[in-house]
């Protein structure tokens, strides 16, 4: 630190010889002199002049160079002054009472000119440190206040978007726990609602902790969200979500995530692990334990396809739960440095008296475990009460005809051949269409889960020529997708015609759904003449008809099965 | 008590001389235009604190010798007049212990005389 010629010192002593003479000295060291002659005018000058160095006698009227020290360094806060007194005497009580009072070095009569140079040099040199020191701590401070600041906001963020996947829901109890010292979390656990019903369900554990963890949940949440509410299957969510990481995020970066869909109409949980520990599914009173195993790779990191065959589908049972955790549950570190295990965590699962009880068990045992140990990675552990989740379809909204200015006729066709039919599910694509039409959301719904039966029913029994007899074991789902994964790659012909047409009746605004294919027909009254629903068996084939039926004014098959037309009530005119 | 004070107590006043020239010289350099105002103030302020001590003694105030002996003392050992410092020094031990007796108004004598000794001196030592 480069020091002006105007630096300043001030000189406090009673005796107007001893002030000349410190004056005379000072004045050789390129000092400003500034002279008091008691404590009280001391501290009086100093708050004026803000001196660079105090030399102070103790004896004095008025206020003594102890007192005045203090003050002084109140005064002095971040800014180091240092104060030299100056004494005659040398006994360890008033050295001890000068330290005390916030003196930096003594000075002894008689004054040393050489001595006393050497001690400003040396106090210069701390002083020179001190301010280095308090600049470097001040723009720290300001560092740290702006990076607060920006975990704040990025906090805010992160909380506005990944809140968008509904958490709220009665039959879904989570427990997450953030890693010690972090703001932010690296697990992300989503829920949306699906437009027919029923709900998509995400886990997922980013790389790492902290902020660069969360940073890669926004991009899933905006993905899972949207294309959930937009009708698409969790198999097209999955690949979209994969292929959205691997671009955005860099390598090495990647997102182990279990996937639940709850398929209301087919009553089954599809459940899809790529990296999570097992998933775990019970059913306590009919004995069923399954656990799933990641068999695929984590999200991020190479290309992904996914196929129907890939999910493991379970029918569901009344009992029926689903139970997905983060790694940080079993790897949970107690101050031994012992982790907490499979084996703990099973015992949950025996121990608890009912199956509500699991998760509140887990996180006071893994609480108890860890002690007073730090945790060390994010936690996730979420049950999820399937029958709850498939009973869940969405409040009836009084049914409301076409807002706002579109016309009251309209219609549009797709056709759509193998190739297309392939890559493309057309009823997100049309849903979406529909959306820009002004459709309330319960009928966007309801439409979506008509036209999602029209057109499986369409490709499965026109096109593919899939029997539903394959559906009607619960092993058989798998099965069924499977095969019907096969016949759809080896699909060459064949089309489906879509028409969407609004017209105006004499009691309303009524939407037609009508879906041909090229297929060879069925035969519709074995399909139509469905036994009674027994909610907790399935009874793939003849639901989806009852369902379209339940949500529309009428459905008509013509053509020996090949054309299906669905006609759905809008609202008034 | 201080090891500066007791070794100031045990010199004779006969074995030191009035004046430390070489301090002199060194402040002379050092404060340059000052030099003579400094000494000048000295010259002034000494006899001041010196009556000061009289009063003390007079009145049997044991707190005031000890102020006027504590500043005599310490601008005269700054200045280098080390026989003004010597007996202000005494006077500050007794001021301390608080003889203030015979022996205490006999040094504030000597020190009167010390002090117009130093005053000649340091005019002649001026004026060269």
């Amino acid at each position: 630190m480069e020091y002006a010629e105007n630096k300043k010192a001030l000189i406090v002593d009673d005796d107007p010889v001893n002030r000349k003479l410190l004056k005379g000295i000072l004045k050789r060291e390129n000092y400003l002199p500034l002279l008091a002659e008691n404590g009280a005018e001391a501290v009086e000058i100093f708050k004026e002049y803000r001196p660079d160095l105090v030399l102070m006698d103790i004896v004095m009227p008025v206020m003594n160079g102890y007192e005045a020290a203090r003050e002084i360094k109140k005064l002095g806060e971040e800014h180091f002054v240092p104060i030299i007194f100056l004494t005659a005497v040398t006994d360890e009580e008033a050295l001890t009472k000068c330290v005390e009072s916030g003196g930096d070095d003594f000075l002894t009569k008689p004054y040393n000119r050489m001595v006393l140079k050497a001690k400003i040099n040396a106090m210069e040199r701390i002083r020179g440190l001190y301010t280095t020191l308090n600049a470097q701590k001040k723009k720290l401070e300001a560092y740290q206040s702006d990076i607060q600041h920006e975990l704040e906001f990025a906090e805010h963020i992160f909380q506005n978007i990944t809140s968008r996947g509904t958490l709220d829901l009665p039959y879904l109890k989570f427990w997450t726990s953030t890693m010690s010292m972090s703001m932010f979390n690296g697990d992300l656990l989503l829920a949306a609602r699906k437009p027919s019903g029923g709900i998509h369900l995400v886990l997922c554990d980013f790389t790492g902790h902290g902020l660069p963890a969360a940073v890669g949940a926004l991009p899933v949440s905006e993905v899972f969200v949207a294309m959930t509410h937009r009708g698409f299957s969790l198999a097209e969510i999955i690949v979209e979500i994969n292929r959205k990481l691997r671009q955005e995020l860099p390598t090495g970066f990647f997102c182990a995530a279990g996937f639940a869909d709850i398929d209301v109409t087919q009553g089954t949980l599809s459940v899809w692990n790529g990296g999570l520990p097992e998933l775990i599914l019970v059913d306590r009173k009919k004995g069923f334990n399954k656990r799933i195993s990641s068999n695929h790779l984590p999200l991020g990191i190479a290309n992904k396809t996914i196929k129907r065959g890939d999910f493991t589908v379970t029918e569901i049972t009344p009992e029926l739960q689903l139970f997905m955790y983060t790694d940080g549950v079993i790897e949970a570190v107690n101050e031994d440095g012992a982790m907490f295990g499979d084996e703990r965590l099973d015992q949950c699962f025996c121990d608890a008296k009912d199956s509500n009880e699991v998760l509140e068990l887990l996180k006071r045992r893994v609480h108890d475990f860890r002690g007073d140990a730090e945790q060390h990675d994010d936690i996730s552990f979420v049950q999820l009460d399937c029958q709850g989740a498939r009973l869940d379809i969405p409040v009836e909204v009084q049914s409301v005809g076409p807002q706002g200015v579109m016309p009251a006729e309209w219609k549009v066709n797709f056709n759509l051949s193998a190739g297309i039919l392939k890559d493309i599910n057309p009823v997100p694509m049309i849903l979406n269409m529909l959306t820009h039409m002004r459709l309330a959301e319960d009928h966007r719904k309801r439409i979506f889960t008509v036209l999602t039966e029209l057109y499986t029913n369409a490709m499965d029994h026109g096109l593919l020529r899939l029997s539903s007899d394959l559906k009607s074991t619960p092993e058989g789902f798998a099965n069924y997708y499977v095969e019907r994964e096969k016949r759809l790659d080896a699909l060459t012909e064949g089309q489906t015609h879509f028409t969407i047409q609004q017209a105006v009746t004499d009691d309303g605004y009524v939407l037609r759904l009508r879906v041909t294919d090229t297929g060879q027909g069925f035969d519709i009254p074995t399909l139509s003449e469905s036994p009674t629903v027994d909610t907790h068996k399935l009874v793939p084939s003849g639901r989806g008809i009852k369902l379209i039926k339940s949500l529309c004014r009428s459905l008509d098959y013509q053509d020996g099965g090949r054309t299906a037309e669905a006609v759905y009530y809008l609202g008034d005119k | 008590m201080s090891a500066s004070n007791s070794t100031l107590g045990d010199i004779s006043i006969d074995q030191v001389d009035s004046i430390d020239l070489e301090v002199l010289g060194g402040l002379r350099e050092v404060m340059e235009d000052e030099f003579v105002d400094l000494l000048e103030t000295y010259l002034a302020n000494a006899p001041e604190l010196i009556n000061k001590a009289q009063n003390a003694i007079a009145c049997g105030d044991a707190g005031m010798l000890v102020e006027a002996a504590h500043t005599l003392k310490g601008s005269s050992s700054n200045l280098g007049i080390q026989r003004m410092a010597l007996l202000s020094s005494q006077l500050l031990e007794m001021g301390r212990d608080e003889l203030v007796t015979d022996s205490a108004v006999r040094i504030v004598g000597a020190l009167e005389e010390e002090c117009q000794r130093v005053r000649v001196e340091i005019e002649q030592y001026c004026d060269n």
